[in-house]
């Protein structure tokens, strides 16, 4: 109870000041409140219309009165317009949630779902030829940069064979089902490589040592098939380190993909907080960063609780750390 | 290169054309593309009243009776991504080709080079051009039910010319009235004689909004994107940098089109990956101005190619050159640059050889063109280094430039050889900056450059070119205006002013060629190739082609950008 | 793993297990492994010391001039006749472009970009610019998060406390986004002087990243190694604290820094490249291999694969080592897979 207290007590910690420092952040743009004068109202603002922005920016408050200003627009989903397209921000992210959801759903499932079988049988048939050439490929895998994989499959699968989409369009799940396969494939697979990497060798590396275990030799010994004695008995002790860092992949995934995002032109969390920057819309950034280390955040906080829930050693360990 | 027909020009009948056009910020948008020399980015195309240059008829038979509905998606090589409203927009090619579905203008470019009545029914000026008498259609709805009259012609002019962009193409608009007498009548009184307003109103200013819609969006922001016309194709969904979609506008007022059910846009900025989409088949039309793209276009033989060029624009490389303590207000410097430049070369490298070396702003087609300007168009770099070394002695100190481009790699290319020539000419220091593509026009507009890559001056008359030239616009870095290089010319000026004033075409011509000259001998600009705008489709999209203008002219493509295309008239195989 | 466009380098939450609950038994080195240990050792020292010395070694044709910091890797002769020229090794692939008769059409061994500049001095140029960048970024990143991590775990307390919670919001925010938000933060304003773009914010941008999990792993170790019977031995002696702190423990750790370090400069390059990708990293012409990568891209597809291709293989080959080496020398200190 009391590590779930602390724990709780510091992601508000951490909440209250990411969003802060998000919030206070205007405060700091490179040429000051003339910069987003000028964007809001376009060239030759008038004092009054300069003004009026300022104040609805809340930047001739004191830090702490625009904090709590901005907390009560985040809170109440009023986030306003970008400065200068007029886009409901609150919508533009509405839309992009689903889009870097469904991402991080597809490239998590791609890659554990062929992460499991192939760490399973490298494990038990360690430093055997099909080993070898998995742990080979993973570290191939790790060392190519997604910006190099997806010219690669767009090329193959979008130029050469139409079976995808280039660029890629959001279609809901339940609108149309095949259009929105086809347009989340190739970016998800792109994602999914190194993911799949990572996760192979972490689940290799503990099904290895698990299988060292006594109560697998004695199973052994009980003559429990090999099937049987991979999956109900070395996987599900060794799922441990796989399940953390899939968690926390969770989290990561949904505002940092904005290489695949822009290049499949997707509309996610990540892609949209960049053009943002890039545009000097600088609510649009503050709104998009605060709701990724949110997620973030949450998604670990979640992941730590249901841990010690589960698992009481991890208390402990955490006691000790 | 297939050979162009072009319109043949007809200055006697253009006269004062002073097509305005637009804008500013219409840079904002596009680049990557450009396949050549300095063209970077589009450029606040002057073209209003551009005309159209058909190079290769689309491969689809005339013959063919179209078949409606069906959609198109149209692969574009920006989002502008601005407020939806004619005077507020900033409009570049793509932004162009997007909006004129959902807004008609006023008037529209002739195949002729003329202009023609298009959503006006007629537009009549008093003897000495100095009041326009503009009719509007009767019985067109906007797509919101609003009648179209007078009043609605009033409103958007009126709120054109408070407009940063199109203020200042109407900057000598006096007053903007209702006729008392006539509802459906809007009178424009303007201070001196302007023969040719009516171009400008092909382009930007002359895009007419529901006033109702123009109202409602001034309480409610979240409406400006959400633009309300009288066009062809009424709005239906728009999500910046992803699509913007429209539908058939079923009771428009130029039957039998639009054909088409609905038309898509999908931003693409990279010139390559919009290729890519085309040969996956997501998209099945684009439009490029890339040298690679157009060469292999050319050779592809599964997709209709038509290629855009009369009246276009200019690719080049502008320079600042009344910065204070810069090495470019003196003009051995700025020619020493030019000499060092081989254009040709790179029109062969990086054009691929798809473009015309430039001598001088004007195309082949515009008034004033050519083809010995006084510019150095071939290099000679012993002759660089003799003026820098001249100016280096009278100044000396270490000479460095400071060069802006895009993030394109076509860019890239261009600037880094530039760099390279540069260096050689006795330059001590030439920096890159790649700006991104959104700051890119605000940076030229605020005059915070050296030497910047840019595309401009299309268009039917030299007074189009009068506010990016004339010193009233020369004012300091930090001010908006549209004369990026600050360019601040007492000769250039009295040609300017005297252009304006005349109607006689052969003085006028003249004047235009003068002007080409001079900026040859003072090397205030540095000139690339002529723009080459290249529209690719599927082979089941027919069009687009040029349609019959209510008065019975052809309309011309290229109306707001020479590389623009209409696609009420574009239809598809079912 | 670097599924994410900046990677994320360690599970900021995983629970922390010490050192002395990892399984300990022996790791047969194979053969064929250690083959491929060499094999990646001397690429990494190839392309150390080209890195280090390409501006004076022979094998790398280019030129610096003395007032800019860049050098010029372009090869003799007009740029119509040298550009785009494959490697001399691809003798099945013609030229993409005419050539004038007596004039080459192959050239060296990674062929000639668009701008007629010798690919391969450029990849080595880069190497050292991608070297340098994510090179300097893990160690001033180590730097600060050894330190912070060994107050951290060895003083725990108040200090544990602040350093931890400094380490969440650090992490909290979306780390290509921060880099991305520091290099534009200070990019000069405008373009209206001719001045070089600071290689230094993309640096800090990195160091930023880097600094969480360096943190986190220091901690763990340090706590780990706090409890042992030579530190508790150590202090019962009358050993300061400094002395224990880098005499006893930092010894310890270093060898899971090390391979650690590697891992997470190999996901400092890949960072770098993709801020390239963005536009955000140095200024053209200055190489880097995510720039060159980016800048070739066009002509993939136009038959001048080489242009893309091979800065793409010097950094994959690269990476590859590292994560390589990182994986021997983190079997052979036992330490755990950290980068999951």
């Amino acid at each position: 109870m009391r590590y779930l207290l602390r724990r709780l007590a510091q992601t508000i910690f951490v909440v209250v000041v990411v969003t802060f420092l998000t919030s206070v952040a205007l405060r700091f743009i490179p040429g000051g409140n003339e910069v987003i004068i000028a964007l809001k109202t376009g060239p030759g603002a008038n004092p009054e219309q300069a003004e009026a922005v300022i104040h609805e920016l809340g930047l001739d408050r004191s830090v702490i009165a625009q904090y709590v200003m901005w907390v009560g627009d985040f809170v109440s989903g009023d986030w306003g317009q970008t400065f200068q397209t007029n886009q409901s921000i609150a919508t533009e992210f509405k839309r992009a949630l689903p889009v870097s959801a469904y991402l991080m759903v597809y490239s998590q499932v791609i890659a554990l779902v062929l992460a499991v079988p192939v760490a399973l049988l490298s494990a038990y048939r360690q430093n055997s030829r099909f080993d070898r050439l998995a742990s080979t490929a993973t570290f191939g895998m790790l060392s190519l940069p997604n910006f190099i994989v997806a010219p690669i499959l767009v090329l193959l699968f979008s130029v050469q064979r139409h079976w995808f989409p280039f660029p890629s369009i959001y279609h809901g799940l339940w609108d149309s089902p095949l259009d929105h396969i086809k347009a989340f494939a190739l970016p998800s697979i792109t994602i999914a490589i190194p993911l799949y990497a990572g996760y192979m060798r972490v689940l290799r590396a503990d099904v290895i040592g698990t299988l060292q275990s006594d109560f697998i030799t004695t199973a052994r010994a009980k003559g429990v098939s090999t099937g049987a004695l991979l999956l109900k008995h070395a996987l599900r002790p060794s799922l441990f380190s796989l399940v953390t860092s899939a968690a926390v992949q969770i989290g990561a995934l949904m505002g940092g993909v904005v290489i695949v995002e822009s290049y499949f032109s997707m509309n996610g969390m990540g892609r949209v907080t960049v053009e943002g920057i890039f545009k000097k819309e600088y609510t649009t950034v503050q709104y998009g960063v605060a709701l990724i280390a949110l997620v973030y955040l949450a998604v670990n906080l979640l992941v730590d609780l249901t841990y010690a829930w589960i698992d009481p050693r991890v208390r402990r360990a955490r006691a000790m750390g | 290169m297939k050979q162009s027909t072009r319109p043949s020009r007809r200055p006697a009948r253009i006269l004062a054309a002073l097509a305005i056009s637009v804008g500013l910020a219409a840079a904002a948008c596009g680049g990557d593309e450009e396949g050549t020399k300095d063209t970077t980015e589009t450029t606040p195309a002057t073209t209003d009243g551009g005309g159209s240059g058909t190079t290769a008829a689309p491969t689809t038979v005339a013959e063919v009776e179209p078949v409606p509905g069906g959609k198109v998606v149209f692969g574009v090589e920006a989002d502008t991504s601005s407020p939806w409203r004619p005077a507020e927009m900033l409009c570049a090619i793509s932004c162009q080709q997007v909006i004129r579905n959902i807004y008609d203008t006023l008037t529209m470019p002739t195949s002729e080079g003329n202009w023609a009545p298009y959503l006006a029914e007629s537009l009549v000026p008093n003897d000495d051009y100095t009041e326009w008498r503009i009719t509007a259609r009767s019985g067109v709805k906007f797509h919101d039910g609003t009648d179209f009259d007078g009043a609605a012609i009033v409103e958007n002019l009126n709120r054109a010319k408070r407009g940063t962009v199109t203020g200042a193409v109407l900057a000598a608009v006096d007053s903007v009235e209702l006729d008392p007498a006539d509802p459906m009548v809007a009178v424009v009184k303007v201070a001196a004689p302007w023969v040719a307003f009516p171009y400008h109103l092909s382009g930007q200013s002359g895009f007419i909004a529901s006033p109702t819609w123009l109202l409602a969006s001034d309480d409610d922001e979240t409406l400006r994107s959400k633009p309300v016309g009288t066009g062809p194709f009424v709005y239906d969904d728009y999500r910046v940098n992803e699509v913007f979609s429209m539908k058939r506008n079923p009771d428009y007022w130029n039957q039998p089109y639009p054909y088409l059910d609905s038309v898509e846009f999908r931003p693409i900025p990279d010139a390559l990956s919009r290729r890519d989409a085309l040969l996956s088949g997501t998209v099945d039309m684009l439009h490029s101005a890339n040298g690679q793209t157009i060469f292999s276009a050319r050779e592809d033989t599964d997709h209709n190619l038509l290629e855009l060029t009369a009246y276009g624009e200019t690719g080049y490389t502008l320079l600042h050159v009344t910065q204070e303590g810069s090495p470019l207000t003196d003009q051995r410097v700025r020619c020493a640059l030019a000499y060092a430049s081989d254009e040709g070369l790179l029109i062969e490298a990086v054009g691929m050889g798809m473009q015309q070396e430039a001598s001088g702003p004007f195309s082949p087609s515009q008034v004033g063109y050519l083809e010995e300007t006084g510019y150095p168009m071939d290099q000679d770099m012993a002759e660089a280094q003799r003026l820098i070394a001249e100016y280096k002695a009278e100044n000396p100190g270490t000479l460095k430039i400071s060069l802006a481009t895009t993030q394109d790699q076509t860019n890239a290319v261009t600037a880094q050889q530039q760099q390279q020539w540069w260096l050689e000419a006795g330059f001590d220091e030439v920096t890159i900056d790649q700006i991104d593509q959104a700051a890119y026009i605000a940076t030229a507009a605020f005059g915070n450059f050296q030497v910047f890559q840019w595309r401009n001056h299309g268009g039917f008359d030299l007074d189009e070119q009068y506010r990016w030239w004339h010193s009233s616009g020369a004012k300091p870095v930090g001010q908006l205006t549209l004369n990026f290089g600050r360019i601040d010319d007492a000769e250039l000026d009295a040609l300017l002013d005297e252009n304006r004033a005349s109607t006689d075409p052969v003085r006028k011509k003249e004047i235009a060629e003068e002007v080409n000259r001079l900026f040859g001998e003072q090397c205030y600009n540095l000139w690339g190739n002529y723009t080459v705008w290249a529209i690719m489709s599927d082979p089941d999209v027919h069009g687009p082609v040029p349609f019959e203008l209510p008065d019975g002219d052809e309309v011309a493509f290229g109306a707001g950008f020479h590389g623009n295309v209409y696609m009420m008239n574009v239809w598809v195989d079912q | 793993m670097s599924s994410t466009d900046v990677p994320v380098i360690d599970d900021p939450d995983a629970p922390e297990v010490p050192l002395a609950a990892l399984p300990t038994k022996k790791v047969k080195v194979r053969r064929r492994g250690r083959v491929a240990k060499w094999l990646a050792i001397a690429w990494l020292v190839f392309m150390t010391v080209s890195a280090i010395g390409a501006n004076s070694l022979p094998y790398i044709p280019h030129e610096c001039s003395g007032s800019t910091s860049t050098c010029s890797t372009a090869i003799k002769g007009d740029i119509l006749t040298k550009r785009e020229l494959p490697p001399s090794w691809a003798f099945w692939v013609d030229p993409v472009n005419p050539v004038l008769p007596g004039k080459p059409t192959h050239h060296g061994l990674m062929g000639t970009d668009s701008n007629g500049r010798d690919i391969f001095a450029r990849a080595m140029l880069g190497a050292r610019n991608s070297l340098i960048i994510a090179g300097l970024a893990i160690t001033i990143g180590l730097a600060f998060g050894t330190l912070l991590g060994m107050v951290a775990g060895y003083f725990r307390g108040w200090a544990d406390t602040v350093i931890e919670n400094l380490t969440n919001v650090m992490l909290a925010f979306p780390p290509l986004l921060l880099t991305i938000f520091v290099v534009t933060f200070f990019n000069k304003p405008d373009t209206a002087e001719a001045a070089q773009r600071p290689l230094w914010p993309i640096i800090l941008a990195l160091v930023v990243l880097s600094i969480p999990p360096l943190t986190r792993l220091v901690r763990a170790n340090t706590i780990a190694y706090a409890q042992r019977d030579f530190v508790t031995a150590a202090r019962s002696l009358g050993a300061k604290r400094g002395r224990i702190l880098f005499r006893e423990i930092l010894p310890n750790i270093v060898p899971t820094l090390v391979s650690f370090a590697l891992t997470g400069m190999a996901l400092l390059i890949i960072a770098e490249g993709g801020l390239a990708f963005l536009g955000q990293s140095v200024e053209l012409p200055i190489p880097t291999w995510g720039k060159m990568i980016a800048e070739g891209k066009e002509k993939l597809r136009a038959g001048a694969w080489w242009i893309s291709l091979m800065p793409a293989a010097t950094m994959f080959l690269t990476l590859l080592s590292i994560n390589m080496l990182g994986d021997v020398l983190s079997q052979r200190f036992n330490t755990r897979e950290a980068i999951a």
